[in-house]
């Protein structure tokens, strides 16, 4: 299949400063997380995507075509930026539609177009608003209406959730689910991890200007093997479950840590889950808690950015 | 008491910033949470006495912060949001400087202004200009500020806003470290659920200018015992199917490798266990669930409303001219 | 007899550990004042106006000096030497200091301390100031001192040095004379001073930005000279009253001729322009000047906090 955004050898520099460094990078549709500290080049990559700047070496492509010098390809994105400074006087309504009409749609049907995106964001209520009077989860969702108005098949939001209060981190996620379920190819970036895992299972991680991993989040964890996994598992008698354990090839150690709480650690999770609660079973045990405190993305994440391997 | 609220109301203009706070909190590390415009930093600043109220009163470690708002700053320390600063000094500076206006001398903030950095995690930049730093480094030198004259109470106003995840780890093992080797009690004003959870013992939630909920977390969060959270490797259409078939309610969570599943009655997890064995997928993650801050959080405020389903997409059709 | 004890097994924890203020605690406005002039001191401009300070009052030594030792060497030649024509032409070269200073310092606490308020409010920072222990008015005596300062430095510091030199190298039967001439210079310059600092800081509680409050500053004094000196010039007296340094040079004269009505005018009867008529319709204008910033001073700080 071929990729709706790519980028082949991208470097970018601004000045001395160094942004992206031989970036190679193919995305599909779904939603996708873009992660890294900051200053790692994620909002560089974005605008590169976007158009907005021209890479120094390699090109990028989005949907097969050079967004740079070819602008109307740029009908196929949807951009969300992380900056914060618009047209203060606009109304939410009239400022999406004005941005819509950009994309060389009538007045009348980008009106429709507007209206239909600020309710999908949940802000119908509230497009009239000028946008110096949101707050800052309004102007996010805002943010959100005017890339997606136009339904391109490419969105790219830089931090959308930034300042959202509860409510609206909980809709926008569910939001960005949506539109990578609907079969867009959605790039965002996030540095609120957990957040990231609610929306995605795919993730691309930045760092240093270079891309430091990219794939599916579970899978990835499994390839730290130098990190092997700890589980906690609750069951009735963990010492005889111990001594079952340890014969397995996968299981590195076992400890019981507490009253009734088994720590395994273990180079294989999905093996784990499988073997501990067959195991268990063979003793007439049943296992009450299975929790894997260095599993999520946190984890990873940490792993990841922290070393060099 | 940590912090007493009685009444509490405040106008700007014709917006009502506080419409009626009333209530108690007391912990070591509070979370205050509530929608953009709730009131949490002008509540927040009432403490601090920055802010005169039009009615009602605030005790903050015992003393009235309304009519004695010199002697309550001098036991608080404030972070506040945004980037106040004051341009040309250095990060040292800007802490012991904090410092000397609390009423320290000069060489006494300095030495305690680099004790303070260091316990944020500053390191030699602590000699540069702060116009130089980036968020997460002046983010770490306002709380240094906040904390250099060993106030009993430190209220910190998004302090993990735009940071990064390392930098918030740091932050959040900052909140946890004073929390529990006899630092200042925090006050964390935040719109991450997830930060209070791990950091905090108590919880005020706010909402339209009043007090939603107030009280330890632990009161937030009671566990069901026949609920349960399940995480798969992959996501588990399969198992889904499964567990319905067996009786058992389940709905999706909120990731989507996650289910909810509420057991029937008399079954106990080995169901699910039993489930998975049968379609082969792997179970990772199973543990009772307890209601999350997110839902506690959501039935204090009143729910979300929902959201208005997606108009049909023109998409992946490529779209037409605007004639059509 | 029992060994001491030499480094006994212990490990000390780090983190965070309480603090004891020692002693009493400080009062805020004296770290203001200094944290103020440590950071204008890192500026080219804050250097270059002082040095600008310091070229006056190098002019006014040299003149100061030159009158002094020329009348000494006369007057030992056989030449015979008017003591009131020579504690005359010091007094006027004070006067004239005292005249000429105030712009240099005006412009020079425009540049240093424009921004102390102004800066304060549009960096966000007076939060950082009331959510500390410092009151609305530690706060503004804080910013005074800190301002206030810089008219000390260039005004008040060298009137007294250029009155120690005077007194130190007049003839000894000058001397006791001369000495009677500090008090008052040194009284106009500290009030000039005090107008300087009082106006200005209350320009930059009034200003968001340094620079536009420094222009602002210096722009002011000089419309307000020029158009007061010239409507006095076409006979509107009552105008001389706007000119601040025409108040405080009609102050000045007032203070310099205590006990001796009138030297200067005998002497020098051709002075260019004319002090004001009216001392006290003078010096009221200068309190009012002052006055003035104060109130500004007062105002903003009521209206941006609440207590």
């Amino acid at each position: 299949m071929q990729p709706m955004l790519e980028a082949r050898g991208v470097s970018k520099m601004f000045g001395q400063v160094r942004a992206l460094n031989d970036v190679d990078l193919k995305v599909g549709p779904g939603v996708t997380g873009l992660l890294g500290p900051n200053g790692s080049g994620k909002s560089t990559l974005m605008k590169l995507f976007a158009g907005q700047l021209l890479p120094d070496e390699g090109e990028v492509s989005l949907l097969g075509a050079d967004p740079f010098r070819q602008p109307a390809a740029l009908r196929a994105l949807g951009l969300c930026p992380e900056q914060d400074k618009f047209y203060e006087e606009l109304t939410g309504h009239t400022f999406v539609e004005a941005l819509t009409r950009l994309h060389g749609f009538s007045r009348g049907e980008a009106q429709k177009k507007a209206r239909a995106a600020m309710d999908r964001v949940g802000m119908g209520e509230h497009g009239r608003k000028r946008l110096s009077e949101m707050s800052r989860g309004m102007r996010q969702r805002t943010k959100i209406a005017q890339a997606i108005a136009h339904d391109p098949p490419v969105v790219l939001l830089d931090e959308p959730l930034t300042g959202a209060d509860p409510v609206a981190r909980a809709d926008l996620i569910d939001l960005v689910r949506g539109l990578g379920d609907e079969g867009r190819c959605v790039l965002v970036s996030s540095h609120v991890l957990h957040e990231v895992e609610a929306m995605t299972h795919r993730v691309v991680f930045i760092r240093f200007g270079r891309v430091r991993a990219h794939g599916d989040i579970f899978r990835l964890r499994a390839l730290l093997t130098d990190r092997p996994y700890r589980i906690h598992v609750e069951v009735p008698a963990p010492r005889a479950l111990a001594a079952h354990l340890i014969a397995l090839d996968h299981v590195v150690a076992t400890a019981v840590i507490a009253d009734g709480t088994l720590e395994v650690t273990t180079l294989d999770l999905e093996a784990a889950a499988r073997d501990i609660p067959a195991a268990a079973g063979q003793l007439a045990q049943v296992v009450s808690a299975f929790t894997s405190p260095d599993a999520d993305l946190e984890s990873l994440y940490r792993y990841l950015i922290s070393s060099h391997a | 008491m940590l912090l007493s609220f009685q009444g509490i109301r405040k106008q700007f203009g014709n917006t009502m910033a506080l419409a009626d706070v009333t209530g108690v909190v007391d912990g070591r590390a509070v979370g205050l949470l509530g929608p953009n415009g709730a009131g949490k930093t002008t509540l927040m600043k009432v403490c601090l006495g920055l802010i005169r109220p039009d009615a009602g009163q605030a005790t903050v470690l015992g003393v009235d912060a309304v009519a004695n708002p010199v002697a309550v700053r001098a036991r608080l320390g404030y972070a506040a949001e945004g980037p106040g600063r004051l341009p040309g000094l250095s990060g040292l500076e800007s802490v012991a400087y904090a410092g000397e206006l609390c009423g320290m001398r000069r060489r006494e903030s300095l030495l305690r202004g680099h004790d303070m950095l260091d316990l944020v995690g500053l390191d030699e930049s602590r000699y540069r200009p702060v116009e130089t730093y980036s968020t997460g480094m002046f983010q770490r030198v306002k709380v240094a500020m906040a904390l250099v004259h060993a106030p009993d109470l430190v209220l910190l106003d998004e302090p993990t806003s735009g940071l990064d995840p390392e930098s918030r780890d740091e932050l959040l093992d900052l909140v946890v470290h004073l929390r529990d080797h006899g630092g200042p009690a925090v006050l964390l004003s935040t719109h991450l659920l997830h930060d209070v959870e791990r950091t905090c013992d108590a919880v005020m939630i706010m909402q339209n200018g009043a007090v939603r909920f107030a009280g330890p977390l632990s009161d937030l969060r009671v566990q069901r015992a026949s609920e349960f959270d399940v995480r798969t490797a992959v996501p588990a259409p399969a198992l889904r199917a499964r567990l319905q078939a067996l009786d058992a309610e389940v709905t999706p969570g909120g990731r989507p490798d996650q289910l909810r599943v509420r057991l029937p009655a008399g079954a106990g997890p080995d169901l699910v266990w039993q489930a998975a064995a049968s379609t082969g997928d792997a179970v990772v993650h199973l543990q009772a669930r307890a209601a999350s801050l997110e839902d506690a959080f959501l039935e204090a405020i009143g729910g979300r409303p929902a959201l208005v389903a997606p108009p049909p997409s023109a998409w992946p059709r490529p779209a037409e001219p605007p004639r059509g | 007899m029992a060994e001491p004890p030499v480094l006994e097994d212990r490990i000390h924890a780090v983190g965070y550990r309480g603090h004891t203020l020692r002693g009493r605690p400080r009062r805020a406005p004296w770290p203001m004042a200094r944290t103020a002039l440590v950071l204008a001191w890192r500026n080219r401009s804050t250097k270059f106006a002082l040095l600008m300070c310091l070229a006056v009052v190098g002019i006014a030594g040299v003149a100061l000096v030159g009158q002094l030792l020329f009348q000494r060497f006369t007057s030992s030649g056989g030449l015979p030497m008017d003591p009131a024509s020579v504690v005359g032409s010091a007094q006027e070269v004070f006067a004239g200091f005292v005249r000429a200073q105030f712009y240099t310092s005006a412009i020079a606490i425009a540049v240093i301390a424009g921004g102390c308020v102004a800066e304060d409010r549009a960096a966000g920072a007076l939060e950082l100031y009331f959510a500390r222990p410092v009151s609305r008015l530690d706060y503004a005596l804080g910013k005074l001192l800190g301002a206030g300062l810089v008219p000390t430095a260039t005004l008040v510091a060298p009137t007294l040095l250029l009155w120690l030199v005077a007194v130190g190298i007049s003839p000894p039967a000058l001397g006791a004379q001369l000495w009677w001439l500090g008090v008052p210079a040194l009284a106009a310059a500290a009030l000039g001073a005090f107008v300087l600092t009082t106006t200005l800081v209350g320009a930059s509680a009034m200003g968001q930005k340094s620079r536009t409050v420094s222009v602002a500053f210096v722009a002011t004094m000089l419309v307000l000279t020029g158009v007061g000196e010239g409507l006095v010039e076409a006979g509107q007296s009552w105008a001389g009253y706007l000119v601040p340094e025409r108040d405080l040079r009609t102050v000045v004269d007032a203070l310099l001729e205590v006990g001796r009505p009138s030297i200067a005018a005998q002497l020098v009867p051709n002075r260019g322009v004319l002090p004001n008529e009216d001392v006290a319709a003078s010096l009221l204008g200068l309190i009012a000047f002052a006055g003035a910033g104060l109130v500004a001073l007062t105002w903003r700080l009521r209206q941006d906090v609440e207590s």
